[in-house]
């Protein structure tokens, strides 16, 4: 069951400046996504779904208006404290899976516990679980570019898991997967959403991934089309 | 040198500017057919080959031709950064032949001073300088040459290098061992008049009257109208006046060693020398100006030879001294100023060697980065049809662009470079009054930028062309998703396999055509490493690659950094160059970087394990070193250009260090513990007893060895034998008081002794024994320095002595010891042989040493007050070593900051890298952000990764150069110790530190300000 609300968003504007002018990727932003949501973010490209996702994870700064986490304005924090509530608090996933080709998979999945400052052993038991509970087992010494694009985007999940955040941003975490893959991870997304009851925010433009969310926030032209 | 011979060196072309003329940018058209014939035109020959190639590709294939050049052109400021780090080996090729450039104008320049007007000359050279001959032999020579085709006129000298001492009766100044000129104003009109100082021109000294140049002026401290007492040989003296101070251009300037001249009637240097009615010198001036008449020398030299054979036989049979003949002395000069530059250049190129090679290092990474940046397009341009061959053809035409952009640039920043040498050449190696003719000196020959442009391009080129080659070879699919490439399969292994065992043959062969002794000893080590390559590879496919590699790296290392296993191996008796030093360190370095390469996860995880010891830096040492562990070929490269520069500095500061460690030691050794040697002209009778009665001397000398000497005629074995030369003998007087026995007090050092003798025993068996001798190191097989051109004598050789001049005065007598001194130039007998045997009685040489409280110039200026009657020469060895040694260090500070500036290479190479890696890896920053990582975090990352880059680099680079300082120690006879230059290197690690940190900070600093909303996004 929904709990209190953890991300607040109102009045939020995100203008660019451009070569032709000024762009407005977010137009008055007003949104309450509460504890243990899954909620889905849908529109079609250049809607400002990605935008949307930054700016309320604390990746991007915001033009006007104000985003609270968590009951803390989350731009008035400094570039450290942002970083150090990102790495606590939490995970992403994104379309390209944006792993470090260099790592191993359980080097991935272990490195924002690292950030936190776990101590490396334990970083890695957690790894290691994680990778597990989802179907890894065996490809932990394996580089991203050896696993497939679903196995990828499994060790992506883990690595925004593993810290046990509250929040998970998720950018079209399937974009890259055929149908069968896509329908694997939104399951895994689902049961992990009901067993650890963390709150996920799905950015997508498929309708498919959208059914398996709570709520759907439909956006187009940096607005709300639909509450 | 014949008349006429050109110097074949491939890096001098005179037929650019004129015969002999080296200066400006004049292109003679004349010249045309030769330059075309020459190295420089075979060049060209391949330039325009490869530009019509181009052209001719470019035509069958416009639109490869289009996407190459439109990829240079993609980004201006990046196509900059690109032309910049691949203009490096170009501008070192380019400041080498202009300071070799300079350096022969330089030398040229002299060599127009020293010689003046004298294009061809006749005279006998003996022992002690130029026999004389009777004066009428001139009269007949110039008679015979007068109005010749060629020739401007025919001259009379009377030449005595150091034969003139002096006192000015005014200053109360001394000097001794001044050249004495003799010379008539009006049979000499054809080399020219004097100027002097003041511009004012004059004929030449008059009866009783003399010209100084600056030089003797200074050390006189004589101004014009000031009285001399002139002294020659035997005490023969002449009061002069001093008629004008004469500028030292080729006029007074003529045949200075430095020592001043005093130029003055013939008439009046036959009395000072003994020689009534005799000259020494014919000089023969061609038509057309110093260096115009060389143009002549051809034809003049051939009218010479057919005269002079008639006029010397005219002669009564002894009335002319043996081995008169004729020379070509300035053509054959400035054809040696050519050599002295060429040989300097070869010098600064194979110095330069490392860092073209690691310029050639760095374009490999900017291709190898740029194809991988592209691996995507490049997937899809062949998944859309293009061909490989049009692939590689669209690579071609941009590395064709960027070869010709980068070489033009390389060659104009390489004449910079020269500059700012001759620059400091001028502040160390040449200050004061010469410094204005090294400025003056500056050369930039259109064949030197030709050679560097085009040698810059075409290796340029040639690299790109091996790299797109290799990388293009690609799995379209696997380019097309950025996939890295499989594993090696086994068909693979055993390809590899018979690639290596072709290099073991090909090894083989090179030690077996490099075993004899005859052959350069490059030729058998280069082929063993051949051998223990290829046996590397194919042992791969065996073992692991890791094992195999490793033990090629490290079997390397042992080869290439034990000489004695080498010198076990392959002997001694091989000749080399100093191109073996440039393999030494590439192969040493290879060695290094292979056991690097495959085991740098090893590496890695201890790095990791002992920097990551606190929780929070473990993140930031985990992504520092992530890169380094898996890019290992970009890794090696990057070390490879560190090592090399750091190496070749270390190698060449060591060796300056070594040096200036070890000059005590030498002077020591070659002074035997006394501070001075005299010569003289005139035997002194009673030289201590001189110095005992002068009250100035005797406060300040505390001994003086008085030495019987002559010159003698020496053979080796057998009398009469093919190793005939001439040299001075001398020996120490027996049974004087303890303080001046020399057998007893001296510390000179032998190099090497007859049957393991000790230094004590071989003195006192050369004081006692008659039959035997000691000999100067220069003329022992040890003997590095300059000494007569004669075979080697070593222990255990008998020397047949005949004094020249003396009837019946001979002896045979054998080599117990050679001294490690090369100063003395001299053959040590037993006294009784020197006194009874071969009657030389007279004393001419004299070993001194001053009381610790006097200070040396004083008791130079003091004993040359009192003996300068007898031509007394001083040589101060404290003072002879430093300033040698001064010239020396300074010149190796020159070669050092010449190779420093290949730092720039590896500054460049990771400063680049850092630049591309930070847009390769834009959304990897991104989402370490996004997961926590502080901009801090990300700073630090960076940092750690190019630091632990430069820092292993460096220590490569520091800990092989040492090891070849070591292994030069042990083969230079004594000439450095092996001694680590701490503060150099401190300063020169710190400074490559610190100038990486510089190139690399920005572009970190930038990495970690990337907004992670943006980096994420970012794709190129």
């Amino acid at each position: 069951m929904p709990g209190e609300v953890i991300v607040q968003g109102t009045d939020v504007w995100k203008i660019y400046e451009s070569e032709a002018g000024p762009v407005e990727a977010l137009r008055g932003i007003d949104v309450e996504i509460r504890e243990g949501e899954m909620v889905a973010i849908m529109g079609p490209s250049g809607c400002g779904k990605t935008t949307f996702l930054n700016c309320f994870s604390g990746l991007d700064d915001v033009t006007k208006g104000t985003v609270t986490v968590e009951g803390t304005d989350i731009h008035a924090m400094s570039d450290n404290k942002k970083s150090e509530y990102r790495a606590r608090r939490m995970g992403f996933v994104f379309q390209s899976y944006n792993l470090l080709p260099v790592l191993s998979a359980v080097e991935n999945v272990e490195l924002p516990l690292l950030v936190s400052g776990i101590p490396p052993k334990q970083a890695r038991e957690s790894a290691m679980h994680w990778l597990e509970e989802l179907g890894l087992r065996g490809k932990e010494g394996f580089r991203p570019l050896a696993l497939s694009g679903g196995q990828q985007q499994r060790v992506t999940l883990a690595r925004a898991l593993v810290s046990e955040p509250a929040i998970v941003w998720a950018d079209e975490p399937t974009g890259n997967l055929d149908a069968e893959n896509s329908k694997q991870v939104m399951d895994l997304l689902r049961s992990l959403n009901e067993k650890h009851h963390q709150t996920f925010i799905v950015v997508t433009h498929d309708a498919e991934v959208s059914r398996s969310c709570d709520r759907v926030l439909k956006m187009r032209d940096g607005t709300w089309i639909s509450p | 040198m014949r008349p006429g011979a050109q110097d074949e060196g491939w890096d001098v072309d005179l037929s650019l500017t004129g015969a002999g003329k080296r200066a400006g940018f004049g292109f003679d058209l004349h010249g045309l057919g030769s330059l075309l014939s020459s190295p420089t035109g075979l060049l060209i020959l391949l330039l325009i080959a490869v530009l019509v190639g181009s052209l001719f590709l470019a035509w069958r294939d416009p639109v490869t031709m289009k996407i190459g050049f439109r990829n240079f052109v993609r980004g201006r400021r990046r196509t900059m950064v690109l032309l910049l780090g691949l203009l490096v080996g170009t501008a070192i090729i380019s400041s080498s032949l202009v300071v070799g450039d300079t350096v022969g104008t330089l030398v040229t320049h002299f060599a127009y001073i020293s010689d003046g007007n004298v294009h061809e000359a006749i005279y006998a050279q003996g022992i002690q300088g130029y026999s004389p001959f009777p004066y009428s032999l001139y009269s007949d020579i110039n008679r015979s040459l007068t109005g010749q085709p060629g020739v401007q006129g025919v001259s009379p000298l009377l030449l005595a290098a150091g034969a003139a001492a002096g006192m000015d009766r005014e200053s109360g100044v001394p000097q001794t061992g001044m050249n004495l000129v003799g010379t008539d104003a009006n049979a000499s009109l054809a080399l020219g008049p004097f100027t002097t100082t003041g511009g004012k021109s004059l004929p030449g000294p008059l009866a009783g009257k003399v010209l100084l140049n600056p030089t003797s002026a200074q050390e006189l401290d004589a101004h014009t109208g000031d009285h001399l007492t002139l002294t020659g040989p035997n005490e023969r003296s002449l009061n002069v006046t001093v008629l004008g101070i004469v500028q030292a251009d080729g006029r007074g300037g003529f045949q200075d060693n430095g020592q001043g001249n005093v130029f003055v009637t013939i008439a009046n240097a036959q009395f000072l020398l003994g020689t009534p009615g005799a000259i020494n010198y014919v000089a023969v001036t061609n038509v057309g100006g110093a260096s115009g008449g060389i143009a002549h020398t051809s034809e003049v030299w051939k009218e010479i030879n057919e005269s002079l054979p008639g006029i010397l036989d005219s002669f009564p049979a002894g009335m002319l001294p043996a081995g008169i003949t004729a020379h070509d002395v300035l053509g054959a000069d400035v054809s040696s100023a050519a050599k002295t530059s060429s040989q300097l250049t070869t010098l600064f190129l194979v110095i330069g060697l490392f860092s073209i090679v690691s310029g050639s290092i760095l374009v490999v990474g900017i291709f190898v980065l740029l194809s991988e940046e592209r691996r995507g397009q490049m997937g899809v341009a062949r998944a859309i049809g293009m061909t490989r061959r049009q692939l590689l053809k669209s690579y071609y035409f941009e590395g064709l662009a960027y070869s010709m952009g980068s070489a033009l640039l390389g060659t104009f920043i390489g004449v910079g470079m020269a500059f700012l040498l001759v620059e400091v050449l001028v502040s160390t190696v040449a200050p004061g009054a010469s410094s204005q003719a090294v400025y003056d000196s500056f050369t930039v020959l259109p064949s030197s930028l030709l050679t560097a442009y085009i040698t810059g391009f075409l290796l340029t080129l040639a690299t790109v062309i091996a790299t797109v080659t290799y990388v293009s070879r690609l799995n379209i699919v696997r380019a097309i998703r950025s996939l890295p490439e499989p594993p090696l399969t086994r068909k693979s292994y055993r390809k590899i396999a018979l690639f290596g065992a072709g290099v073991v043959l090909l090894g083989l062969l090179l030690v077996r055509l490099g075993l004899p002794d005859s052959v350069d000893i490059s030729v058998v080590l280069v082929g063993s490493s051949f051998v223990i390559l290829g046996a590397g590879l194919i042992a791969t496919a065996f073992v692991r690659s890791r094992y195999a590699l490793t033990a090629v790296g490290a079997a390397f290392l042992l080869f290439w950094g034990d000489l004695s296993l080498r010198n076990w191996l392959f002997g001694t008796d091989h000749p080399g160059s100093i191109f073996i030093l440039f393999l030494e360190g590439i192969f040493l370095i290879l060695g290094a970087i292979l056991v690097y390469l495959f085991n740098a996860d090893l590496v890695m995880r201890a790095l990791s394990r002992i920097l990551g010891r606190r929780p929070k830096r473990v993140p930031v040492v985990m992504v520092a070193f992530s890169y380094p562990a898996h890019k290992p070929f970009r890794t090696a490269m990057t070390l490879s250009i560190f090592a090399m520069v750091l190496f070749t500095i270390v190698v060449i500061a060591s060796i300056g260090n070594g040096i200036a460690v070890n000059v005590n030691s030498q002077v020591t050794s070659q002074s035997g513990g006394y501070t001075m040697a005299g010569t003289t002209s005139t035997p002194i009778p009673d030289f201590m007893g001189d110095i005992q009665n002068n009250s100035t001397l005797s406060s300040e000398i505390e001994t003086a060895v008085p030495f019987a000497s002559a010159l003698a005629s020496i053979s080796v074995g057998s009398p009469g034998g093919p190793s005939y030369f001439q040299s001075k003998i001398a020996a120490a007087p027996s049974g004087v008081p303890a303080n001046e026995d020399f057998y007893t007090s001296n510390h000179y050092n032998f190099s090497a002794t007859l049957d393991g003798m000790s230094a004590g025993e071989i003195w006192q068996k050369l004081e006692t024994d008659p039959g035997v001798a000691v000999v100067s190191g220069d003329y022992g097989a040890s003997g590095f320095s300059f000494g007569p051109q004669h075979s080697a004598i070593t222990p255990g050789d008998t020397l047949n002595i005949s004094v020249l001049g003396v009837r019946n005065a001979t002896a045979s007598v054998q080599v117990i010891g050679v001294l490690a001194e090369t100063v003395l130039s001299v053959i040590l007998l037993n006294p009784t042989t020197m006194t009874s045997t071969l009657h030389s009685t007279q004393d001419s040489l004299f070993l001194i040493t001053a009381k610790s409280s006097a200070n040396p110039q004083q008791v130079i200026y003091d004993l040359k007050r009192a003996f300068y009657p007898y031509g007394l020469q001083l040589l101060d060895f404290q003072q002879v070593f430093s300033s040698g040694l001064q010239f020396l260090l300074a010149f190796l500070d020159l070669l050092e900051i010449f190779v420093a500036l290949g730092l720039i290479v590896g500054i460049a190479a990771i400063g680049i890298l850092s630049l591309r890696a930070i847009v390769e890896r834009r959304s990897e920053i991104g989402m370490i952000r996004a997961m926590g990582f502080r901009r801090s975090q990300v700073l630090a990352a960076f940092l750690m990764e190019y630091s632990f880059l430069a820092l292993l680099g460096i220590g490569i680079g520091v800990l092989l150069g040492l090891l070849l300082s070591y292994d030069i120690s042990q083969v230079a006879g004594g000439f450095f110790t092996f001694a680590i230059p701490w503060e150099n290197l401190a300063l020169i690690v710190g400074l490559s530190y610190a100038l990486t940190l510089v190139a690399t900070g920005g572009p970190s600093y930038r990495a970690s300000r990337f907004p992670p909303a943006e980096a994420l996004r970012y794709s190129e």
